[in-house]
């Protein structure tokens, strides 16, 4: 088989793999990028939304505080500086503000004048170093501090401190509040939840531990939110990071960002899982169509392999029709047509070499013929003639030796005999010419006619002596191609005719020429005889037929069928042509004279 | 110079199987006035024993002037005959003229290949036949004898 040619097999699986591909592919690639721009959207908005709530509630509780802190410095600068009376006063907020750990209440040089701790414990200390004190300047303006642990507790805590008057009200938050009452922590499906102070340190987060740590969020990620901030002046963005898609809002009260951390992956798991099913789907149906397209090439391959042996089995002369049976119609069609050209060719065959046997047989029959023919003619040319040679010498010795001893009768009757075994003997030559020329192999070679006719006209006018006959030819030469032994013997017995049968007239004529006759080379040879009766023109070329008596004009009626025969076997034609008492024509060609 | 060649007026050898034709050759070499003496063998192989005896050997009191052969001969053909003459040195320049009816083209073409001096076909007419066994004699019997 040729290697360069694909199988059916492979083929057919790639079509049907291509019928089954690109469909699907197109689809699936459609539909993940519709689907996936879906979920992204969703994702954002349930993030916005998300980031949104927590904002709201974070800022309530930071209100609160603030609230808390701002109505406490008007009790304490309406005079009413007691100790009892405030915390009167706290305990009461306490149960109402949550997540408001302890209150401060500094001096301007930042000595505590008031403690919420049981047992006022702080007061007299000195917070002059405290971040919460040093930045809080601005009277009446809150100032959020960073988140720190305290030394005597184990909450996160941030402070909010307000300047009024000479006094610096300091509160203390508690984070793990802050985180309870913002949301949220623990659920799984929910995207992260955090919160981080300006310096990316969590102040809440939904695994708590990270802002009892005090951890801080990835540097970068901040870098790039305030990047965009600074840019767009907005409150919230959104932007992947790792592999994750992290919303900011920014809460300008605290100079906080809330973080809504999605996991990218996990949300879209269904997408992963649509792709997933979209692969086996796709292997599957791989599968499905080589599996298809082999059992379907191994059923035409079978069935081509059954064809082919039979057509082997043709091609080596086994005509057995095909009998098994096909799977598709097309091929039960072919199957039909091959049985029908089997036997036609066997038929033909069969015609074929019964023709070739009775050609062979009728070729043997021919050869031995051929031979036997052979043998006879030699056997005639020898055998023959020597009783002739004894029927003449004997004759010819009696008449010389006995003269005297015989009248005239018996020398005339002696006579007679020589004259018929002279006879016999030149009818003997004549057929043993004529088969002789049936079997010679011609040998063809450039021939003038024209000549050759003027040296048989001269050959000829020796065997008449007595004729007076005149030669007419063309004068240019007339070049044939042909047998030169073959034609010199057939021109030889035209012109013997001719001038035989011109010989009674006062001015006996012979032509010989050359015409064209329909586009037809023809030589011609005639004479101004006694011509013949064009309704005996038939037997003119029949052999041993004569026209005229032996005693008009002697001959053997061999001649003219000599010349038909070698006409005959250069391929061309011979006509005879006649009026009696004013001549002959006898017309011939030569085949076709273009050949060489 | 050999015995055959300083011997003058020897014979003529015909080979001829048809007793008639035999009759009429030999009329007509006395016709021609040719007083040689005729050796006559009727077929090929009486023709070369009357050559070689039987350890062939040229047997010279027997040589002709000229063999007048036929080529169809019982036993040994002419041809066969004429090669055999022609394969003993002595004899390959001895006259052979072939006298036979054949003019068919195979025999003369081979007879001279094997070596014929001459080839005269027999004529139907005793008239021709006497001309040319005349000329023929006079050719290789007298015409040889002056060179």
């Amino acid at each position: 088989m040729n290697n360069n040619k694909r199988t059916l097999q492979h083929t057919l699986f790639r079509n049907s793999l291509l019928l089954i591909l690109i469909p699907l592919l197109t689809l699936g690639f459609l539909v993940f990028f519709f689907v996936r721009s879906r979920l992204e959207e969703e994702m954002l908005q349930k993030n916005a939304f998300l980031a949104e709530s927590v904002f709201s509630q974070v800022d309530f509780f930071l209100r609160e505080q603030e609230s808390f802190l701002k109505k406490l410095s008007t009790l304490v600068l309406e005079g009413i500086l007691e100790t009892t009376a405030i915390n009167t006063y706290l305990q009461k907020a306490e149960h109402s503000i949550e997540g408001l750990e302890r209150v401060f209440v500094l001096d301007g040089g930042g000595t505590c004048v008031f403690s919420s701790e049981p047992g006022a414990v702080g007061v007299g200390n000195d917070f002059s170093s405290q971040v919460f004190f040093r930045e809080c300047t601005v009277p009446l303006q809150i100032n959020w501090s960073s988140s720190f642990i305290p030394i005597l507790g184990d909450s996160p805590l941030v402070a909010v401190s307000f300047k009024s008057a000479s006094f610096v009200f300091v509160g203390f938050v508690d984070l793990t509040s802050l985180m309870q009452s913002a949301w949220l922590s623990g659920r799984v499906d929910l995207p992260q939840v955090s919160i981080v102070d300006r310096y990316g340190v969590f102040v809440a987060h939904s695994q708590p531990q990270m802002v009892f740590q005090r951890q801080q969020v990835d540097l970068s990620l901040l870098e790039r939110w305030q990047e965009h901030r600074n840019q767009e002046d907005s409150l919230q963005a959104s932007f992947p990071h790792m592999d994750h898609l992290v919303h900011f809002r920014f809460v300008p009260r605290t100079n906080w960002s809330i973080l809504i951390e999605e996991n990218y992956a996990q949300s879209m798991k269904s997408l992963r899982d649509m792709q997933l099913f979209f692969f086996l789907g796709l292997l599957f149906s791989m599968g499905i169509s080589f599996f298809l397209s082999r059992s379907l090439s191994r059923r035409l391959g079978k069935a081509m392999g059954t064809l082919v042996n039979h057509a082997r089995a043709f091609a080596a002369g086994n005509f057995r029709s095909v009998t098994e049976a096909f799977p598709y119609t097309e091929l039960e069609e072919l199957v039909g047509a091959m049985n029908r050209m089997a036997e036609e060719i066997e038929e033909r065959e069969r015609n074929l070499e019964k023709q070739g046997k009775t050609l062979e047989i009728q070729n043997r029959e021919l050869r031995r013929l051929n031979l036997e023919l052979q043998a006879f003619s030699y056997s005639v040319s020898h055998d023959l003639r020597a009783p002739l040679r004894s029927l003449d010498g004997f004759s010819q010795a009696v008449l010389e030796d006995y003269s005297d001893r015989l009248d005239e009768t018996g020398k005339d009757f002696l006579r007679r005999i020589r004259l018929s075994s002279k006879k016999m003997a030149r009818l003997i030559d004549d057929i043993l010419q004529l088969s002789r020329v049936s079997r010679k192999e011609l040998v063809m070679q450039d021939c003038d006619l024209n000549q050759l006719s003027k040296h048989c006209f001269k050959v000829v006018m020796e065997w008449y002596p007595e004729s007076k006959a005149e030669f007419v030819s063309p004068p240019n030469p007339v070049r044939v191609q042909g047998d030169y032994r073959l034609l010199q013997i057939a021109m030889q017995n035209l012109l013997a005719n001719a001038v035989k049968f011109a010989s009674g007239k006062p001015d006996p004529k012979v032509w010989f020429g050359e015409e064209w006759n329909g586009g037809k080379r023809e030589f011609f040879v005639r004479d101004n005889g006694v011509g013949f009766n064009m309704d005996f023109v038939s037997k003119v070329f029949d052999p041993f037929q004569r026209l005229h008596t032996e005693k008009e004009f002697p001959g053997t009626g061999i001649g003219l069928s000599l010349v038909k025969r070698i006409i005959t076997r250069h391929g061309g034609d011979i006509r005879a042509q006649g009026e009696e008492g004013v001549g002959a024509t006898i017309t011939f060609s030569l085949g076709n004279q273009e050949r060489r | 110079m050999n015995k055959w060649e300083e011997q003058l007026d020897r014979s003529i050898l015909l080979v001829e199987d048809n007793a008639d034709d035999e009759m009429l050759i030999v009329r007509a070499i006395r016709k021609g006035q040719i007083a040689n003496r005729i050796d006559v063998a009727h077929d090929g192989k009486e023709a070369l024993d009357f050559l070689l005896d039987a350890r062939g050997r040229i047997r010279w009191e027997n040589v002709p002037q000229v063999v007048l052969l036929d080529l169809k001969l019982p036993k040994i053909s002419g041809l066969e005959v004429l090669e055999r003459i022609r394969q003993v040195p002595e004899l390959c320049t001895l006259p052979v003229v072939v006298l036979t009816s054949s003019d068919e083209e195979r025999d003369i073409v081979q007879s001279y290949n094997l070596g014929a001096n001459s080839y005269v076909k027999k004529p139907v007419d005793t008239t021709e036949f006497t001309r040319a066994i005349t000329e023929m004699g006079l050719y290789w019997l007298i015409i040889n004898r002056t060179v």
